[in-house]
């Protein structure tokens, strides 16, 4: 029996010569916020900045894990080298989660080469979010060439894909129709590239078109030309011209700049978000139990205080002081 | 414990019923755990990679089909790949004379039909305590 020793400088030596076990248990202390994963983020961060990273996202039955299996293992057999990331949901019930997205990467699992991690979303709030940064950071510092990461496509999470990724793939299915409506609005911004999978069902055809016509639309507004594709996952049509799409893209973002500018996005964010989460966490454990926080709790109720007034008084007590921020 | 328990269900060799394996693995789910799960037919290999990539805590294989016997072969393997930190359970039709042979293999524990789900998921918690422990 062997105990794991977390010894963090080791760890991040061995990560930097590839050691996949060492990434995969780096990966758990980072997902478990265990002791000193700051410090093991902040080694790597250091070493990553080189990875394309690819966001797929979409609604659930699109077939984002038989495309991500597809993808992934024709970047690896042009040379690249390919981690996964598939984010499942967890029951909001029992906190437990089905990973099942193995079940439709057979592709990838024949080649040993291809890195692939299942993560639950675990529903705490931001805390997704901040895993999946920290994980794409230790990814990327390990010397993936691409990183795809899958998410169930719902409100938030796509949002925060193209918060993450250089290259935003939305898929869509046929036969979704109105939905597709409906997610018009939301998913029209981020996507870089839009795939219609199940080519081989009938309506494709008619969903392409009708994408089409929506990002013609967009395109005479935001002067974004974002390509629309057919592919077959299960039967493999579409798939080159998909990847080679990609790669044409992450070759246009670094020739023309816009490298650095998804990049800047990306710093501004991820520093944003880490402070937010700095804050909420002070929140939690500073304010939200204090005696102070109980009364005022107590007079918002009795309408003595409005909340807004009320969260002006906590947040001038307690961030002033603190040095944390500036009444105005 | 403070974070969920992960932990890989899944099948090696021909056989592919797997009604039995996706009943546990629920039943995992309802008790909080993260479940990895695969399809059947997965090759020695594919088990080491997978627990290697996804760094399960406990790897649970369901056997109905005499797939048993190619454990100890796993359990090797996971030596090989110095993976034995992970604790293996098995599951299913398991002849009481072969039960030594997971055992001396270093299989944890072994469950036959009629197993409540109750009970496998207890002694699935108690395993993960003891591991702690050692930790």
């Amino acid at each position: 029996m062997k105990i794991r020793n977390i010894d963090i400088d080791h760890m991040v030596s061995n990560i930097k010569s590839q050691s996949k076990r060492d990434l995969a248990r780096a990966i758990t202390i980072v997902e478990n916020q265990e002791e000193h994963y700051t410090d093991l983020v902040s080694k790597l961060y250091s070493l990553s900045g080189n990875s394309h990273i690819i966001g797929i996202t979409g609604s659930p039955g699109t077939g984002k894990s038989s495309l991500v299996d597809k993808i992934a293992t024709s970047l690896q057999k042009k040379g690249k080298m390919v981690a996964v990331l598939a984010i499942d949901p967890s029951s909001p019930f029992s906190k437990g989660a089905i990973l099942g997205d193995r079940i439709r990467m057979s592709s990838v699992q024949k080649s040993n080469d291809i890195f692939v991690r299942s993560l639950a979303s675990r529903g705490e709030v931001g805390g997704l979010a901040k895993s999946v940064r920290n994980i794409i950071t230790l990814m990327d510092g390990f010397g993936y060439d691409c990183i795809l990461i899958e998410t169930v496509g719902s409100g938030q999470t796509e949002i925060e894909i193209m918060n993450l990724a250089h290259t935003t793939i939305v898929v869509v299915a046929p036969g979704l129709g109105d939905e597709i409506q409906a997610q018009k609005a939301g998913i029209m911004e981020i996507a870089d590239v839009f795939v219609v999978n199940k080519s081989d069902l009938p309506g494709a055809d008619m969903t392409a078109k009708h994408i089409n016509q929506m990002v013609h639309t967009e395109s005479v507004i935001n002067r974004k030309q974002v390509p629309v594709l057919l592919t077959s996952a299960v039967k493999e049509n579409g798939i080159d011209n998909l990847v080679s799409n990609i790669e044409d893209r992450w070759q246009t973002i670094n020739l023309t700049g816009e490298r650095y500018e998804i990049e800047m996005k990306h710093a501004q964010y991820r520093l944003f978000e880490s402070l937010k989460e700095k804050i909420l966490c002070y929140m939690d454990e500073s304010i939200i139990n204090s005696s102070e926080w109980i009364k005022m709790v107590n007079e918002v109720k009795k309408k003595k205080i409005n909340p807004e007034k009320a969260a002006e008084n906590i947040f001038s007590r307690y961030f002033t002081t603190q040095g944390l921020g500036e009444k105005n | 414990m403070n974070r969920p328990i992960k932990i890989l269900v899944t099948k090696i060799g021909l056989d592919g019923h797997d009604r039995g394996a996706r009943v546990v693995a629920s039943a995992f789910r309802e008790a909080g755990m993260e479940v990895i799960y695969t399809s059947p037919w997965q090759r020695i290999e594919d088990v080491v990679s997978i627990s290697l990539q996804e760094d399960v805590d406990i790897i649970a294989i369901s056997s109905l089909a005499y797939d048993h016997l190619i454990i100890p072969k796993l359990m090797n393997a996971l030596v090989e790949e110095e993976l034995d930190d992970k604790k293996v359970i098995v599951g299913g039709i398991i002849p009481k004379e072969d039960e030594e042979i997971l055992l001396t293999a270093g299989v944890a524990k072994i469950f036959h039909p009629g197993e409540s789900l109750d009970s496998i998921i207890e002694s699935v918690e108690r395993l993960m305590e003891n591991q702690k422990e050692m930790r």
